[in-house]
C-alpha cells in the first residue's frame, strides 16, 4: 500500500495532548474553586469554618494528591524525603505506588509530554521562540544529564536533610504558584525560559530536569510506543525535527535496528506521528519484538 | 561573546546563586501548622504539596513566602493575620501525606510554640482590667491564667494579669491575633519551636 507524502491527518495527537494538559490544569484548580477559595492563596479567612477543598473527594497538587480518601504521592518527592528524613514509612510507598504503577505502565515520560504544567509553558516559550526567529543550540547538554541532575538532587536532599528539588522545582512553580501563590521555584523558572529562549532547544526538559531524570530511569517499562513502519518511511527527517525529547531517540528505528521507539526519554507525546508526511509512525501497544539484535539506545 | 552563552552562564548563575543563598540563610524560625516536631524533622519530611493548606477551614495556613529560602512554599500560620484555631480534629495533620504533620490526638498534643507576653506592653500588667487573651484562648484556665493580685504600692486596686503555662500552651495564636495593643508591638507574641530550640530568638 501506497501512501502519498504530505497527506493531513484527520487526528493530531497534539491536539489531544494539549487537552489533557490544560484538564490537569483544571483538574487541580477545581477543588479550590469549587470550594469557594480563589486560585494564588487570595482568599483569607475569618472567625467561622469554611468549606475546605479537602472535604471534597479530589483535592491536592503535583506533589500529592486525595483521590476519594486515598493519597497520592510524586514518587522522586518520596525519595527525597526518604533521603532528608534518613527514615522511611511504608505509607509513602503505598502512596507512591499507584503513580509508578501507572506511569511505568503507560509510558514513564507521558508524566512529561502529558501532565507537566512546565513542559506545556515551554512548549509556548518555544514556539514565541520560533516565532521571534530565534536560533538556539539543538543538544547543548547530553540528554543522559538528567539522570545525574536526579542523583544529585537525592544527594543534596541528604547533606542539607531537606527535599531539594522541591525547593527548586519550576514545576511546583507553575503547579503551586496558581493555587496557593506559592514562590518556590521561581527564579529557577525564570533561568529555563531565559535558557530555552536563547541558549538551547527544549534544554530543560530534555537534559536538565531531575524529575524527567527520574521518569527517564523507569521510562523503558512502559507499554505505550511509538511504532515504526520502515516500508512507509521516506527519512524525510520530519520526525527528528518535531520530536520533544531529544531526537537522538528515534534513531533507533531510523537506522531500522528497532520497530518501536523504546528509550526512556520518550514522552509518548506523538509529535513524531504527528508530523510523519507518510504514516510511517504510529502510537501502539505492547513492547514489540526487536528487529535485529542492538545497543542500548 | 554569543549572547546564547551569556544567557546560559546567566541561567546557571541565577540558580547558583539561589542555592547558595537558601544554604546561607539556616534554619527558619516560623510558626508551623499542629503536628509539625520541630524544624529539623518538619523541613525534613514537608514536600509542600499544600494539602494542609487545602484542609484549613479558617485558612490560617499559607505558603512562607520568597524571602524564607529552602522554607519557601512551606505551610505556616501568621498568628496576627490569623491565627490556628486548633480545630478538635485536625483536619491539617489529616491531610498530610508524608507525615511532616503528624501525632496529633488532642489539643493539649500541639506544640507549635509558646506564647510570651510583653509585660511593658500589656495593658493589664498596667492596672487595667483586659483579660481578652485569657477569654479567646481555645485552652482557657489550663494555657493562660489570670493571676489577680493587688496591684503593688496600690491599696484599693487589683492587676488581673494573665499567665501562660508553657507547658500547656500550644502556641496556637489565637491570644497574638486577638490582643488589643500593637503600638509599638503586640503584647504578646508566639515563640516559635524552632525559636525554643534555639533557646529563644
Amino acid at each position: 500500500m501506497k501512501r502519498t507524502p504530505n497527506t493531513s491527518h484527520a487526528f493530531k495527537w497534539s491536539w489531544l495532548r494539549h487537552a489533557v494538559q490544560v484538564a490537569v490544569l483544571l483538574l487541580f484548580a477545581a477543588p479550590l474553586l469549587l470550594a469557594g477559595w480563589g486560585l494564588f492563596g487570595v482568599s483569607v479567612g475569618g472567625d467561622d469554618p469554611v468549606p475546605t477543598p479537602a472535604d471534597l473527594p479530589f483535592f491536592g497538587s503535583l506533589s500529592s494528591s486525595s483521590i476519594g480518601g486515598l493519597s497520592l504521592l510524586d514518587p522522586f518527592g518520596v525519595l527525597q524525603v526518604v533521603a532528608a528524613s534518613k527514615t522511611f514509612e511504608l505509607d509513602w510507598l503505598l502512596f507512591a505506588l499507584p503513580i509508578v504503577v501507572f506511569y511505568g505502565l503507560v509510558r514513564a515520560r507521558a508524566f512529561c509530554g502529558w501532565v507537566c504544567p512546565t513542559n506545556l509553558l515551554l512548549e509556548l516559550v518555544d514556539a514565541l521562540r520560533r516565532k521571534l526567529g530565534i536560533k538556539v543550540s539543538e543538544a547543548p547538554v547530553p540528554r543522559h544529564a538528567k539522570l545525574w541532575t536526579a542523583l544529585a538532587v537525592l544527594a543534596l536532599s541528604a547533606v542539607a536533610s531537606v527535599p531539594v528539588f522541591e525547593a527548586f522545582s519550576p514545576i511546583g512553580a507553575v503547579n503551586k504558584g496558581i493555587l496557593f501563590g506559592s514562590v518556590a521555584g521561581l527564579w529557577t523558572l525564570g533561568a529555563v525560559v531565559a535558557a530555552e529562549l536563547f541558549w538551547g532547544h527544549r534544554v530543560w526538559c530534555r537534559s536538565l530536569c531531575p524529575l524527567g531524570g527520574f521518569y527517564e530511569a523507569i521510562g523503558r517499562a512502559g507499554l505505550v510506543n511509538v511504532k515504526y513502519d520502515r516500508t512507509a518511511c521516506i527519512h524525510c527527517d520530519a520526525c527528528r525535527k518535531a520530536c520533544l525529547a531529544d531526537p537522538s531517540i528515534l534513531d533507533p528505528v531510523l537506522t531500522e535496528r528497532d520497530a518501536v521507539v523504546r528509550a526512556g526519554d520518550c514522552m509518548a507525546c506523538g509529535s513524531c506521528v504527528d508530523a510523519c508526511p507518510t504514516h510511517a509512525l504510529s502510537m501502539g501497544l505492547g513492547k514489540g519484538a526487536k528487529q535485529t539484535e542492538q545497543g542500548p539506545s | 561573546m554569543k549572547l546564547s552563552s551569556v544567557v546560559a552562564g546567566l541561567s546557571a548563575a541565577v540558580v547558583a546563586f539561589q542555592g547558595v543563598a537558601y544554604a546561607a540563610q539556616g534554619e527558619a524560625s516560623l510558626l508551623r501548622p499542629p503536628g509539625a516536631q520541630g524544624e529539623k524533622d518538619f523541613s525534613a519530611r514537608c514536600v509542600k504539596c499544600g494539602k494542609c493548606i487545602e484542609a484549613c477551614p479558617y485558612l490560617a495556613l499559607f505558603p512562607a513566602p520568597g524571602d524564607q529560602g529552602l522554607a519557601t512554599g512551606t505551610p505556616m500560620v501568621d498568628a496576627r493575620s490569623q491565627a490556628c484555631r486548633l480545630c478538635e480534629d485536625f483536619p491539617c495533620v489529616d491531610a498530610c501525606p508524608t507525615g511532616a504533620l503528624r501525632d496529633v490526638e488532642q489539643r493539649s498534643d500541639v506544640r507549635m510554640g509558646t506564647a510570651v507576653i510583653d509585660e511593658d506592653l500589656c495593658i493589664a500588667f498596667q492596672g487595667m482590667r483586659c483579660e481578652v487573651c485569657y477569654r479567646t484562648c481555645p485552652l482557657i484556665d489550663q494555657a493562660i491564667t489570670i493571676d489577680y493580685r493587688m496591684r503593688e504600692g496600690d491599696a484599693i486596686h487589683s492587676v488581673f494579669a494573665p499567665v501562660i503555662d508553657e507547658e500547656r500552651c500550644a502556641g496556637c495564636g489565637l491570644c497574638v491575633e486577638r490582643c488589643v495593643v500593637d503600638e509599638p508591638n503586640v503584647a504578646i507574641r508566639i515563640e516559635t519551636h524552632a525559636e525554643r530550640a534555639r533557646g529563644g530568638a
